[in-house]
């Protein structure tokens, strides 16, 4: 679904991916983990078509990010880190809007607000502003409308940071829904236990280069034989 | 279409928030509220007189009355101890004062005496108001004198056996002469200008279209910092796309803000006819149209909210301050004026003068409606070349 070749970027005098190369399968839900200034949110970025890189290729469902990049967005969706919605608006009035940005008709994205409201549990609270959600519903909100006009490829940078458990288990729920309908997921966190129970497979970042690229199991029967240490303990000790 | 969409969303969140929305209305109220308080209905300039009467006499209330009678001039009646300590403060610049036997004087026929004290030369007003005591005092003696000769003249006469009779023909004869003076003054103003509230009018929309649109730029960093603008983007949304939204949506709130200016004034001063209107806010559109790219383009350059709220406080600033918005520069080819020539607001004031206070019309006004176009076109082009979704 996604091939990434000799991937490179520089940012603001610093290389922040340096030549990296990876693919990811259809469905399979991929993990970008690292320090900060790693280069986690910058791959992310060039993968979902808003910073261009300088070198390398990216393909994803077949369309080459850098030729391609309408098509591509039309197949992707992109969740920052940021809760990137119109507070003064409805929950229901940024999905729409979102829809609508993402080529629906009207009643279709009415249709569609109504269905993902209910998805990720938030059906009570289609008509209150964002700025009066709580931070969880905010989230997963966020999360919405990054989905809505239903991707082939999901991007996203750190959507579980700062959120009570509950929240965190409804994005994991739509995360795992995504999944088994075939959507591939690209995935940022700096919590490592939740990247050991949600993804398939990790990418170690550090300094742009990737230095480990397995599953969180092979990963830690690899530096872990014995099984002493903690996922998070190996990727401390790879980052080092 | 989702330009369209992407407009509309701005003018739902400004229509959405109550608090701005109040003060998108109640501001322009107030203003041309103040406008009206200070101006509306006045002439442009008056002036004070300052009397101190020790005569006391119907002819001294005589003379004060008909300086009185002059249009914008307000008189005041004080003793001499508040007129020194006045003109000690400078809170006054000139004090005349009518003598004790001004009365007796004039009714005699003599030349009557009036002393006035002043500070320097009295500045203007006064300088106006020692012409006008000289007049009135000629116009009052030479009734005097006309009045003995009539009564020299009568003193055989059989039609007036009585002192009455001759005072009550006088005094017919004289209200005659002001019904029909021997010289008649037209006043004819210049620019057709209908009172100080209406003349400030254009500023006023000027200033508000520029304040009210310019802060959109806040907005716009503040989508930009929380990856909404790049949502956008990864949404499918152009570079032009998102920019035009943007533009669009400044001119729909910029249109809505001009409304309510537009409808109280009519409803305050009653400034325009339909056609004045429907000119005023197509010119209007043009403005809005200039000041919104001006907005994005703040928006693009700007990297935090309060550098973009800066911006907008500057660009107001100097547009109200420059671009004849409430005053003109004194003398022809210095700075200023010069300087004006590249504010917007020089030629919104100008177009919008011409409509609203002379009447003129939309095709007048070919070299502002191109000089307000060709700021939109070249703000546009600088927005589309630094323009970034995302800060790369």
């Amino acid at each position: 679904m996604i091939q990434v070749k000799n991937l490179y970027k520089r940012y603001g005098g610093v290389t922040a991916i340096d030549d990296i190369t990876f693919s990811i399968r259809k469905g399979e839900i991929f993990g970008l983990l690292g320090p900060n200034g790693a280069g986690k949110t910058t791959t992310l970025r060039v993968l979902s078509t808003v910073l261009k890189p300088d070198r390398g290729q990216i393909r994803i469902g077949g369309y080459s990010v850098l030729d391609e990049s309408q098509k591509v967005r039309e197949i992707i969706g992109v969740c920052p880190q940021e809760i990137a919605l119109y507070p003064e608006l409805t929950a229901r009035d940024n999905l729409i809007f979102f829809a609508l940005m993402g080529g629906h008709k009207k009643a279709e994205a009415k249709k569609k607000s109504k269905e993902i409201l209910t998805e990720i549990g938030l059906e009570n609270k289609g008509d209150e502003k964002v700025i009066s959600l709580s931070g969880g519903m905010k989230r997963r909100l966020n999360l919405a409308v990054s989905i809505i006009h239903e991707p082939l490829a999901l991007f996203m940078d750190e959507p579980t940071v700062g959120i009570d458990p509950k929240s965190r288990a409804a994005i994991f729920e739509i995360l795992n829904r995504f999944k088994k309908k075939g959507v591939t997921i690209v995935y940022t966190t700096h919590y490592m236990e939740e990247a050991e129970r949600l993804c398939d497979r990790v990418a170690i970042m550090n300094n742009g280069h990737i230095i480990a690229l397995e599953s969180p199991h092979s990963l830690k029967k690899k530096f872990n034989p014995l099984g002493q240490i903690s996922f998070e303990e190996i990727f401390l000790e790879l980052t080092r | 279409m989702k330009i369209i969409f992407l407009a509309f969303k701005d003018l739902k969140i400004l229509l959405s928030n109550k608090r701005e929305l109040s003060l998108h209305i109640f501001f322009p109220v107030i203003v041309v509220l103040l406008v009206i308080s200070l101006f509306g209905g006045k002439p442009a300039l008056y002036g004070e007189a300052f009397f101190i009467d020790q005569d006391g006499g119907l002819p001294a209330r005589n003379f004060i009355n008909r300086i009185e009678e002059v249009r914008g001039l307000k008189v005041f009646i004080i003793d001499e101890e508040q007129a020194a300590r006045k003109l000690e403060r400078s809170d006054i610049l000139m004090v005349t004062e009518i003598p004790s036997d001004f009365s007796e004087k004039i009714t005699e026929g003599q030349s009557p005496q009036l002393n006035v004290w002043q500070r320097g030369s009295g500045g203007d007003t006064g300088q106006m108001l020692l012409s006008l005591n000289r007049s009135v005092i000629a116009e009052m003696m030479g009734e005097v004198q006309m009045t003995f000769l009539v009564k020299d003249f009568a003193e055989d006469s059989p039609h007036f056996q009585e002192e009455k009779e001759l005072e009550a023909f006088m005094d017919s004869f004289f209200r005659a002469s002001l019904w029909n003076p021997g010289t008649i003054i037209t006043e004819r103003v210049i620019d057709d200008q209908k009172e100080m509230a209406v003349f400030f009018l254009p500023g006023i929309i000027t200033l508000f279209l520029i304040f009210s649109i310019t802060f959109s730029a806040q907005i716009f960093v503040e989508e930009k910092n929380q990856k909404i603008l790049e949502r956008l983007s990864s949404s499918g949304l152009s570079k032009g796309e998102i920019l035009g939204g943007k533009v669009l949506g400044n001119v729909f709130k910029g249109t809505f803000q001009l409304l309510i200016l537009l409808v109280i004034t009519w409803l305050l001063l009653n400034p325009f006819t339909p056609l004045t209107f429907f000119k005023t806010f197509i010119f209007s559109l043009l403005v809005i149209t200039s000041i919104s790219l001006i907005s994005v383009f703040i928006g693009c350059i700007s990297r935090k909210p309060e550098q973009a709220l800066w911006a907008s406080v500057i660009i107001s600033l100097v547009n109200s301050a420059m671009g004849n918005t409430f005053a003109f520069p004194r003398e022809e080819g210095t700075i200023i004026e010069i300087i004006n020539f590249f504010t917007v607001s020089f030629y919104a004031n100008r177009g919008l003068r011409s409509l609203i206070i002379q009447g003129g019309s939309l095709s007048g006004l070919v070299m502002e409606m191109l000089a307000l176009a060709f700021i939109a076109l070249i703000f546009l082009v600088i927005c589309l070349y630094i323009f970034s979704s995302a800060d790369s």
